[in-house]
């Protein structure tokens, strides 16, 4: 069966938030994520027959890698990479620590972002990947390579690290 | 814990990509990569031009080279064509010529020798077929001799004798008229040529046909005037004055030498 030929806004509207936070993961920069996003599309404009049909998959990939290598010479550029850390095991705590979210004000909001942008390259990107560009676990150990199980367990230890840090921040705030 | 971590982390990465201009990238994107094709563009035409231009110029300077280079083997050629001539005319000169390509040589003495008049181009002597055709296109009809030199009138095939005196000579011709000036000559000159005249034509107009290979009547006519010495032949019935009583003076001229004019015109039947 042959597969519907993408176009471009489609393209980009299925991928552009993917694009966007795997490349802010990487260079924690909103105008460097950016600026990368839209090197990235201009190159899918530029390859637009090649990738026209493509699977979902295989596109999705294909943006995932392309992206990664431009933040990768990005980051030789400016010489401010951050090798990727292991996080500790954190000890579950309690949930009432946790700020509600009816009350989370825009300085919680910036906290969070704060401690996000403090994890581990691969933790960061997991999770930007997953509540930041909506990708499931599966999908997101396909483009990275793992196993679906690797990202559970990241996923686990970086919401650890954050309550943490959420907890910290408030009770010293 | 995890369920309300969730909640937090999904209500913080909603209220992030709201603030992500997603629409402005979306155009940005759109008006770089047009920006990106008009810079190619850009390049396509600045550099093409120049490619144009560069292509222009080598085929130019081709087409010049290759001109040239014909033009210097048409030089050789001359030269070669000149070289022939020269041995023709000097068989004394430089044998080596004759130790050239037989074939070259023949070539060359086929397209240089002129066709004489009533000749047939593959008569005479067998269209170029040795060297000796050279020497026959530069020899007068008539002349046995290699050091033959007469007066010749190209145009209509006509000879007279050589003119050995004086201190220069010019001839001058067309197909209406001959003429040969002799600067300082004298009344002897004039007497000894006008009996070399008659010693080639003795019989005057009655085998005109055959020496001269023409049907026509010619007035030659021979002027010395203040040491000026002129060789002057005309169609017959071209001069405005009577030709017949121009005749009768001549033959007067020729049995009576004494009153051979020092000045003035005289006229040869042939």
């Amino acid at each position: 069966m042959r597969l519907p030929a993408w176009e471009f806004d489609s393209v980009y509207n299925s991928f552009s938030r993917m694009v966007y936070w795997t490349a802010y993961g990487a260079l924690k920069s909103e105008s460097d994520a950016m600026d990368i996003s839209q090197e990235v599309f201009i190159r899918v404009l530029r390859h637009m027959k090649k990738l026209e049909n493509m699977g979902e998959a295989q596109l999705k990939s294909w943006l995932y890698r392309v992206t990664v290598n431009l933040c990768v010479d990005g980051k030789r550029r400016v010489k401010h990479e951050v090798l990727a850390d292991e996080l500790p095991e954190t000890p579950v705590s309690s949930e009432e620590e946790l700020p509600e979210i009816a009350v989370m004000n825009a300085e919680t909001v910036r906290m969070v972002r704060g401690a996000i942008d403090a994890l581990p390259d691969i933790y960061r990107e997991t999770v930007l990947l997953h509540y930041f560009s909506g990708m499931g676990y599966e999908e997101i150990a396909a483009l990275q390579g793992v196993s679906e199980g690797t990202i559970k367990s990241r996923m686990s230890r970086t919401k650890g690290k954050l309550c943490e840090t959420l907890k910290g921040g408030e009770l010293h705030g | 814990m995890a369920d309300k971590m969730d909640d937090i982390l999904q209500h913080v990465a909603d209220q992030a990509n709201a603030q992500v201009d997603y629409e402005a990238m979306h155009a940005s994107i759109l008006k770089k990569a047009r920006a990106g094709k008009l810079a190619v563009r850009k390049k396509i035409v600045r550099y093409g031009s120049v490619a144009a231009a560069v292509l222009i110029v080598t085929v130019g300077l081709t087409v010049f080279g290759r001109s040239l280079r014909m033009g210097s083997a048409a030089s050789e050629a001359n030269d070669e064509n000149e070289c022939a001539f020269y041995a023709a005319e000097n068989p004394q000169a430089d044998t080596s010529t004759a130790d050239e390509s037989t074939e070259e040589r023949d070539m060359l003495g086929s397209a240089l020798v002129p066709k004489a008049e009533g000749e047939d181009a593959c008569s005479g002597s067998g269209g170029g077929g040795d060297g000796d055709s050279i020497n026959d296109a530069v020899t007068p009809p008539g002349c046995s001799t290699a050091n033959c030199d007469t007066l010749y009138w190209e145009e209509r095939g006509l000879e007279l004798p050589a003119v050995d005196f004086g201190e220069s000579s010019e001839v001058e011709s067309d197909s209406e008229h001959f003429l040969c000036t002799v600067t300082n000559a004298t009344a002897d000159d004039y007497e000894a040529y006008i009996a070399l005249v008659n010693e080639m034509y003795p019989d005057g107009a009655d085998n005109r046909g055959e020496a001269t290979n023409t049907s026509e009547e010619y007035d030659i006519v021979v002027r010395l005037a203040d040491d000026q010495y002129a060789v002057s032949i005309f169609p017959f019935g071209r001069r405005a004055y009577n030709q017949r009583a121009a005749k009768r003076q001549l033959k007067s001229c020729e049995h009576n030498q004494a009153s051979l004019p020092n000045s003035g015109d005289a006229w040869l039947l042939l």
